[in-house]
């Protein structure tokens, strides 16, 4: 069975990159949210098998979508990826604690990002 | 022109073996009566004129050859030699050719009686050193009263009765013939003054000189005497002392010119030269005193009225000398002092004009100066600082925002090892103010044996400023380029892969450019912003213990790729030790390396990296079989930007930095990056890391078990043997070495148990308890009084009174009791910005022996729980600083505090998500406006109690 991925970005280009990246190269299904709000709802409605999410978001961050699905009974197992142009250590082991599946850094090679992916979330591709 | 030692005596020596031969021979002659009268009286006139003509050749060629400074006296004593030749010669020509003739007193005595003038004028001139007016006069002097008291002599043995029996001889007569004895006794007088003054090589021709006027004396004396009775003298032994005479004198001349500087010391004959010309005073007052007969004669009488003057004129002269002097002396103390002055006077601007504050400091840390900008820096006047210690005033911080104990204090540190140092981080207080950041310049002075410190120091408010802001730029700006950078990446490498559409090869290729100088940009942006945080010392450091193997393997692995790539093969050698390092960084340097040297290898070569132990260090190494660093470019490489020559760049590919970010990554783990000379063809870089070791001595500050104690002891040397004894039983020593200091070390970290010393300076030990009594912070903490007396009256409770001098296993187990005490006690960290609320939790916990432990800020809180593990967390979340997710995301970050029961105490509706966010262990949220104190103390309390009884501190 195809595996659904949600991908959530506030940056237009990043989105289809990343859709591009991961429906070519992995043949995943990838759906797109805008904003922290749209991922809420569209996973709420038809929970993915795992969510792409950006960390530096306008209204609503990473950490905070992430923990809003973990609070919803409904998404509360779907495993997450945080996605960040940060690269300082310190910030980054900030979310080691969260619970999320991992971090990956933008910008990231377009080929290698499904495998990177489904090497956090223990998929074998 | 140098003249050999041996040429410059010879001359000497050839013509004194001369004058000796033929001086020989005249006696012989004069002795042996051989010939005529006339036959006798040619010779010997004859010899005079040679003599004294060779005198005159020899004085003029010593004028020649002589520095120009020193000819006058030898023209001068040339010139009385000519005058004895002439008059010698004219002599001659009456005695021998023309005797009738002659008249009495002749052409010839015009001569002698010029020789006077030229031969006192050389005598004046003669000595090198250049007499003082003052010398000069008193050499005469001395010359004159000696010349007198001879007269006096003479005049008592010889002349006087002689005279009484020639009554009618004329009067030119006797005037001319007593002329030329007297005026030989004058001459005499001032050379043999002279030569006694003389030292070195002067000495010699000064002798000879005065030797030869003597002998020449003689000879003129005999002649007067002889004369004077009528007797003609020629042909006598008496001719021999003038041709001796003028044959000294022109040895004199030949005598090596002495061009050698005076030795200027202190002649030890002074004194002897001083008192020779009171000799013959004596000799002549000691004559009068046995015959004071003589005194009738009105001659002697005139003599010795001359030499009393004369005494008199040389002691007045050596007075004017004396007060010459002294005057002098005075005047250059004047000027000096003056001098002095106005040096002082300008290094007193330096330090006023100073913008930096200068202090200087004795070695107890004491303020011995202060400039004006110090002053205005500290918000105090001068005085007030000259005096006081500058710990105390300064209440220095380091960059964990705590208080320096001032053990700890760099300058002390600074003054007990000799050595200057540089602190770039500090914080000063201000009096009446703020904390204001300091860069400050500690040397100390003293040299061997330090005697003190001047610590200069400046406000760095403005320049932390630009450096936060250049921070945050830099960050921002990196972050911001990445997000384009993420979807260009992410579409070039889309359209390289061959996933869309096949692409004709040109257009292929010219993506594949683009794909590769976006990988270099993107390469390009993580290595300035390392460099910018390595250059600001800003590179945050996550150490932990990793076997170099791991390290080696890691680097290894994530260069297979471009090792595969480059057809070179990676070695792994061999691999000991363990550093304290963060894994990451470490990896990032190792794979740089071998970045590099993959790169630069040959096809088909090999790359080879190690570790080894050596010394407290372990050695890395990575060497390649390329075309290696030339020497002097062995600095060079670890510089920014720096690529060998341009050619190779574009295979090469690196941003420049790569060999910086390694340097500036191994230098702040405390080791060394090199260039190793040996390896060649080919490159190798060694690193070195210090092994890690930890100390096992001092327990470490993440240490939640450990207990700390603070010593308030104002002798250093019982803090220190109080803090070394409980170190060494495990505790946390803080020492603090006044009341004032201890209250403000126990405000910021509630120590597990205080031993107060009684007699503190300023507030004494028993108004410090009582101020830790009325601070919640501090009020639960164990106090044990150390003093001199017995337990007296004690208006507070402590837990133990001890006695000075200190038994120290009581001491041990006295505070081991005192802190297992406190340590039952449970501790709740109240994060809290508002005053009134956190005072009236703080009591609500402390009615059931709670320790409640307050912090107002978020930073604050941080603070207090990295040294004071609390048991449970009540916390506001609107904070001045933060708000509380930051801090509980911190806390959970903390292995020690990341199961905390936490009590959400806030003015915000919290949904689930934000629950969600807030976990860290057992967790309850209340409202301001719903929940009241009290309820929550109970709450609190429930939480603490399931904890105590199920918890695992």
């Amino acid at each position: 069975m195809t595996r659904r991925v949600l991908v959530v970005d506030d940056d237009d280009a990043i989105r289809e990159v990343a859709q591009m990246a991961l429906e070519l190269v992995a043949g995943w299904k990838v759906e797109l949210a805008a904003s922290g709000e749209e991922a809420l709802e569209i996973s709420a409605a038809d929970p993915p098998d795992a969510v792409l999410l950006d960390v530096m978001m306008p209204s609503m961050d990473g950490p905070a979508v992430f923990a809003r699905l973990q609070a919803d009974p409904r998404t509360h197992g779907v495993p997450v990826v945080l996605l960040t142009a940060k690269v300082q250590p310190a910030e980054r082991r900030r979310w080691d604690g969260l619970g999320v599946a991992g971090v990956l850094t933008k910008p990231f090679d377009p080929l290698r990002l499904a495998e990177d992916v489904a090497q956090l979330l223990g998929w074998e591709e | 022109m140098v003249v050999s030692a041996k040429s410059e005596w010879g001359l000497f020596r050839a013509a004194a073996i001369a004058c000796a031969v033929a001086g020989a021979a005249l006696a012989v002659f004069g002795v042996v009566d051989v010939g005529s009268e006339v036959a006798t009286r040619a010779v010997a006139d004859g010899s005079f004129v040679v003599f004294s003509t060779f005198a005159a050749l020899a004085c003029f060629r010593a004028a020649r050859l002589a520095v120009v400074r020193r000819r006058l006296p030898w023209w001068l004593l040339g010139g009385a030699a000519t005058c004895y030749a002439v008059g010698n010669a004219i002599w001659f020509y009456y005695q021998v050719l023309s005797p009738d003739t002659q008249t009495f007193p002749g052409p010839a005595d015009v001569f002698f009686v010029l020789v006077v003038p030229f031969a006192v004028g050389a005598m004046l001139t003669l000595p090198s050193r250049p007499l003082s007016p003052a010398a000069r006069a008193r050499a005469v002097s001395d010359g004159l009263i000696v010349g007198a008291a001879l007269l006096f002599l003479s005049w008592i043995l010889v002349v006087g009765p002689l005279f009484g029996q020639l009554g009618e001889v004329s009067r030119t007569y006797l005037t001319v013939y007593s002329y030329y004895p007297l005026t030989d006794i004058v001459v005499i007088s001032i050379a043999s003054g002279l030569a006694v003054r003389a030292t070195g090589r002067e000495r010699l021709p000064m002798l000879l000189v005065a030797a030869g006027f003597v002998a020449i004396a003689c000879a003129d004396t005999g002649i007067s005497y002889l004369a004077l009775q009528g007797k003609d003298a020629a042909g006598s032994g008496l001719d021999l002392g003038w041709t001796f005479g003028y044959m000294l004198l022109g040895l004199a001349a030949l005598t090596p010119a002495w061009n050698e500087s005076v030795d200027d010391r202190v002649d030890p004959r002074a004194l002897v030269r001083e008192v020779l010309p009171y000799v013959p005073v004596g000799i002549i007052l000691l004559v009068t005193a046995f015959e004071p007969g003589r005194l009738s004669d009105k001659v002697l009488v005139g003599i010795l009225a001359a030499v009393l003057v004369l005494l008199v004129i040389r002691h007045m002269l050596t007075l004017a000398d004396n007060i010459r002097l002294t005057g002098g002396l005075e005047d250059l103390v004047r000027e000096r002092t003056h001098e002095l002055e106005q040096l002082t006077h300008r290094h007193k601007s330096i330090l006023d004009g100073a913008g930096d504050g200068i202090v200087g400091l004795d070695r107890s840390g004491q303020v011995t100066f202060a400039n004006p900008a110090a002053a205005a820096l500290l918000g105090r006047s001068g005085d007030e600082l000259v005096g006081s210690s500058f710990h105390e005033i300064t209440r220095p911080r380091g960059t964990d925002a705590n208080l320096v104990p001032v053990d700890l204090d760099p300058i002390a540190a600074a003054m007990s090892e000799g050595q200057a140092r540089v602190v770039a981080d500090g914080t000063f207080h201000r009096s009446a103010s703020a904390d204001f950041p300091v860069e400050l310049t500690i040397s100390p002075v003293g040299g061997d044996r330090v005697t003190g410190a001047v610590v200069m120091f400046r406000d760095v408010t403005e320049r932390r400023a630009v450096d936060r802001m250049k921070d945050e730029f830099v960050s921002v700006v990196s972050h911001e380029l990445r997000t384009p950078l993420t979807s260009l990446r992410g579409a070039l490498g889309l359209l390289q892969g061959g996933l869309l559409r096949d692409v004709e090869p040109k257009a292929q290729r010219m993506v594949h450019i683009a794909v590769d100088s976006t990988d270099r940009l993107i390469r390009l942006i993580n290595d300035i912003l390392d460099v910018e945080r390595i250059a600001a010392g800003k590179l945050s450091l996550h150490r932990e213990m990793l076997p170099a193997g791991d390290l080696l393997d890691r680097a290894v692995g994530e260069m297979r790729g471009l090792a595969a790539q480059n057809h070179v093969r990676v070695e792994r050698g061999v691999a000991d030790g363990t550093v304290d390092a963060d894994a990451d960084r470490l990896v990032q340097t190792v794979a740089n390396l071998l970045s590099n040297a993959i790169k630069f290898s040959p096809s088909g070569g090999t790359v080879l990296v190690s570790a080894v132990e050596r010394g407290n260090d372990v050695l890395f190494s990575v060497s390649d079989e390329g075309v290696g660093i030339p020497a002097d470019h062995h600095e060079a490489v670890f510089g920014r930007f720096a690529q060998l020559d341009g050619s190779d760049t574009r295979e090469q590919q690196g941003s420049g930095l790569g060999l910086a970010i390694c340097r500036g990554i191994v230098e702040q783990h405390g080791g060394r990056i090199w260039v190793s000379g040996d390896s060649v063809p080919g490159t190798t870089i060694c690193f070195t890391l210090p092994k890690g070791e930890r100390a096992a001595v001092a327990p470490s500050y993440d240490d939640p078990s450990v207990a700390t104690v603070l010593v308030c002891e104002d002798d250093a040397d019982t803090r220190a043997v109080i803090g070394e004894l409980l170190a060494a039983h495990g505790y946390r020593v803080v020492g603090a070495a006044s009341g004032e200091e201890a209250l403000a070390l126990a405000a910021e970290n509630p120590p597990d148990a205080v031993l107060m010393d009684l007699t503190l300076p300023g507030i004494d030990g028993w108004a410090t308890v009582g101020a830790l009594r009325s601070l919640d912070l501090t009020r639960h903490v164990p106090v044990l009084i150390v003093s001199g007396t017995d337990p007296g009256r004690a208006p507070v409770d402590v837990e133990a009174w001890l006695t000075k001098p200190l038994d120290l296993s009581g001491l041990l187990s006295a505070v081991g009791a005192a802190v297992a005490d406190g340590a039952a006690r449970p501790r709740v960290l109240v994060v809290e910005d508002d005053p009134a609320l956190a005072q009236v939790l703080a009591a609500l916990f402390a009615k059931h022996g709670v320790k409640a432990v307050h912090a107002s800020t978020a930073t604050g809180a941080l603070r207090l729980s990295r040294d004071l593990a609390p048991d449970l967390l009540l916390l506001d979340l609107l904070l001045p600083d933060s708000d509380g997710f930051a801090l509980v995301d911190w806390f959970r970050e903390d292995p020690r505090l990341c199961r905390v029961p936490l009590v959400v105490y806030s003015a915000l509706e919290l949904d689930d998500a934000e629950k969600a966010r807030l976990r860290l262990g057992p967790s309850e949220f209340f409202t301001k406006t719903r929940t009241n104190p009290e309820d929550v103390e109970r709450q609190v309390m429930e939480l603490l109690d399931t904890m105590i009884v199920g918890a695992v501190r």
